[in-house]
């Protein structure tokens, strides 16, 4: 069933090469309206905690898009498309095919989706392999002032102010130096997230 | 054979605070030998690269200094820039500036009062620990801090980096109905700034009082915010915003890729709440002085932990000010959203104050406008030697405190200021070493 209040929320910094791949994909996904429904919402978002909850504030689903770093020993390759999603259960993000470690307190478990393992690893996609870690790693400031998607999950959780469904959906970047443009892997990664969220919300 | 005594502490990455900065403190047989903020932060060459860029440029550049206090930096910039040109922005171009400002200060205030100073009076490691003992305080702050950011939002395109300021003005003006429509929610606001500038008013404060210069911009009948021609002290000096470069020194330290100012002839200073608050809490309006007065200060405050109760007076002041802004809007649609500003050869002042204090901006322009000088000097460069001074004082005095209990003290002491090492390298990790 389509969510009735859904909204996707890119997050990263245009100026920081493939940190910018969060705001890519909403920009995509304005162009392309037949990839939502109507009443979903589209919204960038430089991560900042209050801002995020407040985005995500009472919705039924929130997507929240943003890079990671590549770690190619946990199968995250860049042009990865990476997927986690909220688990009152488990209390943490749980990739939703592989790995995760039902019942584990505070444990994720990375990620993916339905990519075909022999894919070629220049090829954009969704990631094949599982990965563990405490929480997505995900591009957080350095500034503490400026706290990242991470604390804003803890803290929307003691609030309870988390949306009905969270779902991150992650790309993994290729370049994060200095300057506006997404790498080649990054860019062919996007409209592989948009297809990814026009599915979320069937 | 002497028996020397040493203490180090030391904290490697300072929390709740914007940027990357350390702190290291020396003690050698009971005496401070040290007592550093490291900034180390690499430095970030806004002066250096805004040469040879349009004088138009400024506001938008510069306001990539910083995520927190953006308008902070294009508003000194567009006061120097006009400054430069012979241009005064004036009327309600000039309101909707304080107003754009009043959104800034309510959502830095809320952030740094609720999320990242309350925490340390009330025992917690962090904001999400104490969302989760205080949630309705927390709730309470971020309900603020909302209206701050939707302020910025109207007024500003966005709440970060604005895009709608300019030189002379804006790019675009509001209508006054979507002012308007403020009114119940900054309503709202100031019923919850004043509940919790009744709340922090019932904190633990130790009892010290710091004798540092205190520095902060005169504008006239108002409390400061978005401008001023004059600075003034707790001294009685006063000198004009154009004098600032030739009254304030900086200087480059060590431990430091930002640089520490001081008034020339007088040494370390202090700007931001406490020295607003001290300097010109006459001009606070009657709710927000009837607030600091039932929150227990005085007439003037010198107690860098009790910043955390100025702030909320502010927040209080900001909110009533974009109240009286909002409601007094009438734009008469015939006026433009900018006045022109001409590009001329000259050199232009301008300074405002940011939520944690005095932000000057300098500029020479060639005659095209094309920028062939800039000068930028942030709060917390010029707070960075009153810090290291708080960590000094604070240190001889609490000597009897364990290492850890010591370090979480010397913490406190730079957070009080709400240091924004981002703009200030433009810096934290606590060492303290005990001989």
């Amino acid at each position: 069933m389509s969510p009735r209040d859904a909204v996707v929320i890119g997050v990263g910094n245009t100026y920081r090469r493939d940190d910018g791949a969060g705001p890519a994909v909403v920009r995509a996904l304005a162009a392309t309206p037949s990839a939502l429904p109507g009443h979903a919402r589209l919204a960038v978002c430089d991560g900042e905690p209050t801002r995020l909850i407040d985005l995500w504030r009472g919705a039924d689903l929130a997507i929240v898009v943003d890079a990671v770093s590549a770690d190619p020993d946990a199968g995250m390759l860049p042009g990865n498309v990476m997927r986690w999603e909220w688990d009152e259960r488990v209390g943490g993000l749980i990739g939703d095919e592989h790995g995760a470690e039902e019942g584990a307190q505070g444990t994720v478990a990375g990620a993916v989706t339905t990519a075909d393992d022999d894919q070629d690893d220049d090829e954009p996609g969704l990631a094949p392999a599982s990965h563990s870690a405490s929480r997505p790693p995900l591009v957080e400031p350095a500034g503490t002032h400026a706290l990242g998607p991470g604390a804003a999950i803890d803290l929307a959780r003691a609030l309870d102010l988390l949306p009905s469904r969270l779902v991150v959906l992650a790309v993994v970047g290729d370049d994060f130096g200095q300057g506006p443009g997404l790498s080649a892997r990054a860019a062919a990664a996007v409209p592989v997230a948009v297809d990814r969220i026009a599915a979320e919300m069937r | 054979m002497s028996h020397v005594h040493e203490r180090t502490l030391r904290v490697r990455s300072l929390a709740r605070v914007e940027g990357e900065g350390a702190m290291r403190v020396k003690l050698v047989d009971g005496r401070v030998r040290e007592a550093r903020l490291d900034i180390y932060e690499p430095p970030r060459f806004f002066e250096a690269f805004l040469r040879g860029r349009a004088y138009t440029e400024a506001p938008d550049i510069t306001a990539r200094v910083c995520g927190i206090c953006p308008v902070a930096y294009q508003t000194s910039a567009c006061r120097a820039m006009e400054d430069a040109c012979g241009v005064r922005v004036q009327g309600q171009l000039a309101e909707l500036r304080r107003l754009l400002y009043c959104g800034e200060w309510i959502e830095s205030h809320a952030l740094h009062i609720h999320l990242l100073h309350a925490p340390d009076f009330l025992g917690c490691p962090d904001g999400i620990a104490l969302a989760r003992t205080h949630r309705a305080e927390v709730e309470r702050g971020l309900a603020v801090k909302r209206i701050g950011n939707a302020l910025m939002e109207l007024l500003g395109g966005r709440a970060i980096h604005p895009v709608n300021v300019r030189l002379g003005g804006f790019h675009r003006l509001p209508t006054r109905a979507e002012l308007r429509a403020f009114t119940p929610s900054l309503r709202q606001a100031l019923d919850l700034a004043l509940e919790t500038t009744a709340w922090v008013a019932g904190f633990a404060f130790p009892e010290v009082s710091v004798d540092h210069r205190l520095v902060a911009l005169d504008q006239g009948d108002r409390y400061p915010i978005d401008g001023g021609d004059l600075v003034r002290t707790d001294a009685g000096d006063v000198f004009e915003v154009r004098d600032f470069e030739d009254r304030v020194r900086e200087h480059q330290v060590p431990h430091s890729t930002a640089l520490h100012a001081e008034l020339v002839g007088v040494g370390r200073y202090l700007t931001g709440p406490l020295a607003r608050y001290t300097l010109h809490s006459s001009r606070l309006s009657p709710q927000a002085a009837a607030a600091a007065r039932e929150a227990g200060l005085g007439p003037e405050c010198r107690n860098p932990f009790r910043s955390i109760v100025v702030r909320a007076v502010e927040t209080v002041y900001a909110i009533e000010e974009a109240l009286r802004i909002v409601e007094d809007y009438d734009p008469d649609p015939s006026r433009r959203p900018a006045v022109d500003v001409p590009p001329r050869a000259g050199r232009g002042s301008g300074a405002s104050e940011a939520p944690r204090g005095l932000l000057y901006h300098g500029y020479d322009l060639a005659a095209d406008g094309v920028i062939t000088r800039a000068r930028i000097v942030p709060p917390t460069a010029q707070n960075q030697a009153a810090i290291e001074t708080d960590l000094s004082t604070l240190v001889a005095d609490h000597q009897d405190l364990d290492d850890a209990a010591l370090t979480a003290l010397c913490e406190r002491a730079i957070r009080n200021h709400d240091p924004c090492i981002s703009c200030a390298a433009h810096f934290l990790d606590l060492h303290v070493e005990r001989t």
